[in-house]
């Protein structure tokens, strides 16, 4: 049971004079109860490989897969996939449009044919889960603050209870405590076995917080491994648009010059590395 | 998925020709002069002549035939309905066939094929205006066409600068209307189903959501424009003078050229 991307690609405006190839043969598989990070360049199709994994997007070529179903037009499956595959749009505040916070909540759920406790539940228990006071229920949306919007719109994706969580640059426009709060959700996300999506620009973020990084650069993929194993993929490539870490840039010179083994973008590993190994240079 | 694509009726085409370089209040003369004249034509070898004017002119804006014909093609369904009218409501002696009450006349027909051309040709002609002119440039002349009013109170800057600031967020507002069905249809919103009210209901989470863009937009707007001292149209100069030169008078005097062929054609009935 995983979602699957095989050989995906994707021009925009085909057969046009303006077309666009905006992903080129992407492939690559997310499990359950792991944070994924996709991580590219302004361009470089994140965007346009978000809206494959649920269906708003049919595939020109290749496949996609969500516990074995395939995306394909017209295709039966295509509401049992999107209610599987939860997706958080860039700035996702600007889709409220209900009265009050529970309405704009019970949306996604009610849709999908709850009502009564069960729908309750689900409200209530994604409110919790994003930390949202149960108090908010009856407020109004656009009466609220824009990090209060923001988790009242993801709250609105998690009352479907997708098991695949994906989420478009969930990060923008975010101070550090929103920042803080977002990483921990994630991260409760895939602990209780859901699969989490996450894309972003932000490699510094990817590697503090994913099980597995894939970045893409102009609809092609570069590279698909650990945090760990994309540093030292890093030390060696230099890819279009995406700035290191000051953490890692540093690690890399002091590789470099022979000062530590090891490449790390922790900077308490990093201090341990060099403490480490501080008297044997001498 | 409701996707909008395509060239739209009133799209600007981007392309270095004669025509688009022309000033645009000269190209505003000649479809307001065409739009009259068109609709003074009678005869079919005078609408066979605006036609290959209507090609001729694309051919040398670099317009391909296609798109031209393609952006007239949502105004065709009200051409046809009303040639289907003429049919019926002309009235006339020679009756070709009658459905129950209603009979078609051979001069229906004939009136009915006149006024579907002339609307075909009328909308195809705007449409050369818009493809050659880009918005702003339209208001630019507009404003210079409706700028003696100004004097009797007429807000000619404001109105030719409130329908640049509207033709220009006309793409921005597709776009953000696409993202929010978008997200919609990801918390299973289903346009597709369902009867007539069901469809229309299904629509106000994309409405409400695009309301409040549209109001902060304006809001933002209006902002960045007092910022930089926008303040009407009073003691304003232009980044881009409207000159009217030799290829305007050109542009013009074969216009009328053209007219006094129309004309002289139209006598064959």
């Amino acid at each position: 049971m995983s979602l699957t991307v095989n050989d995906l690609s994707y021009t925009y405006n085909r057969g046009l004079p303006t077309e666009a190839a905006a992903l080129k043969g992407i492939s690559f598989e997310a499990e359950k109860g792991e944070i994924l990070s996709i991580v590219g360049h302004t361009g470089s199709g994140k965007s346009t490989l978000a809206m494959h994994l649920n269906g708003l997007i049919i595939p020109q070529s290749g496949e996609v897969s969500v516990d074995g179903m395939s995306i394909k037009k017209n295709s039966a499956d295509l509401r049992k996939i999107r209610q599987a595959v939860g997706l958080v749009f860039q700035y996702p505040e600007q889709q409220i449009f209900a009265e009050t916070v529970r309405e704009e909540i019970s949306f996604g759920p009610s849709n999908w044919g709850l009502s009564g406790d069960v729908l309750e539940e689900r409200i209530f228990a994604a409110m919790d889960l994003i930390g949202l006071d149960r108090s908010f229920a009856p407020a109004n949306p656009f009466m609220l603050s824009g990090g209060e919007k923001r988790r009242v719109a993801i709250a609105s994706v998690l009352a479907s209870d997708p098991d695949y969580l994906v989420l478009d640059e969930p990060s923008a426009g975010l101070d550090f405590n929103g920042l803080c709060e977002l990483t921990s959700l994630l991260r409760a996300m895939s602990k209780n076995g859901k699969c989490v999506i996450h894309i972003t620009h932000d490699l510094e973020l990817a590697l503090d917080i994913s099980d597995r990084i894939l970045i893409i650069s102009d609809g092609d993929v570069t590279a698909f491994g650990s945090p760990l194993e994309i540093s030292e993929i890093l030390s060696d490539i230099c890819v279009k648009g995406l700035i290191l870490p000051d953490i890692l840039s540093l690690s890399f010179e002091l590789k470099k010059k022979g000062r530590i083994n090891k490449i790390t973008s922790d900077p308490f590993e990093l201090a341990e590395e060099i403490r480490a190994s501080g008297t044997a240079c001498r | 998925m409701p996707l909008i694509r395509g060239t739209a009726l009133g799209q600007y085409i981007p392309a270095d020709s004669f025509i688009h370089r022309l000033d645009p209040r000269s190209k505003l003369l000649i479809t307001v002069l065409s739009m009259i004249l068109i609709f003074l034509t009678k005869s079919f070898p005078a609408m066979a002549l605006w036609a290959s004017l209507i090609f001729i002119l694309a051919k040398i804006s670099k317009i391909p035939a296609a798109s031209l014909l393609r952006s007239a093609r949502p105004i065709l369904i009200l051409i046809i309905f009303t040639s289907v009218l003429h049919i019926f409501f002309t009235g006339g002696s020679t009756v070709i066939f009658s459905i129950g009450p209603l009979k078609a006349s051979a001069e229906g027909t004939i009136t009915a094929f006149r006024t579907g051309l002339r609307l075909y040709l009328l909308v195809l002609f705007t449409a050369l205006l818009t493809f050659t002119t880009s918005p702003s440039e339209l208001s630019d002349g507009l404003e210079a066409a409706f700028g003696p009013l100004s004097r009797f109170g007429f807000p000619a800057h404001e109105v030719a600068m409130m329908m640049t600031i509207a033709l220009r967020f006309i793409p921005t507002l597709f776009e953000e209307t696409e993202r929010i069905i978008n997200a919609q249809v990801s918390r299973g919103a289903d346009f597709e189903s369902g009867g007539l009210l069901k469809r229309a209901r299904a629509y106000i989470p994309v409405l409400i959501p695009l309301f409040v863009l549209v109001f902060k937009r304006a809001d933002t707007l209006a902002s960045a424009m007092e910022a930089r001292c926008y303040r009407g149209g009073k003691g304003r100069v232009r980044m881009y003078p409207l000159i009217w030169g030799s290829p305007e008078n050109k542009a013009v005097l074969s216009f009328a050229l053209f007219s006094a062929a129309v004309l002289f054609l139209n006598r064959w009935t």
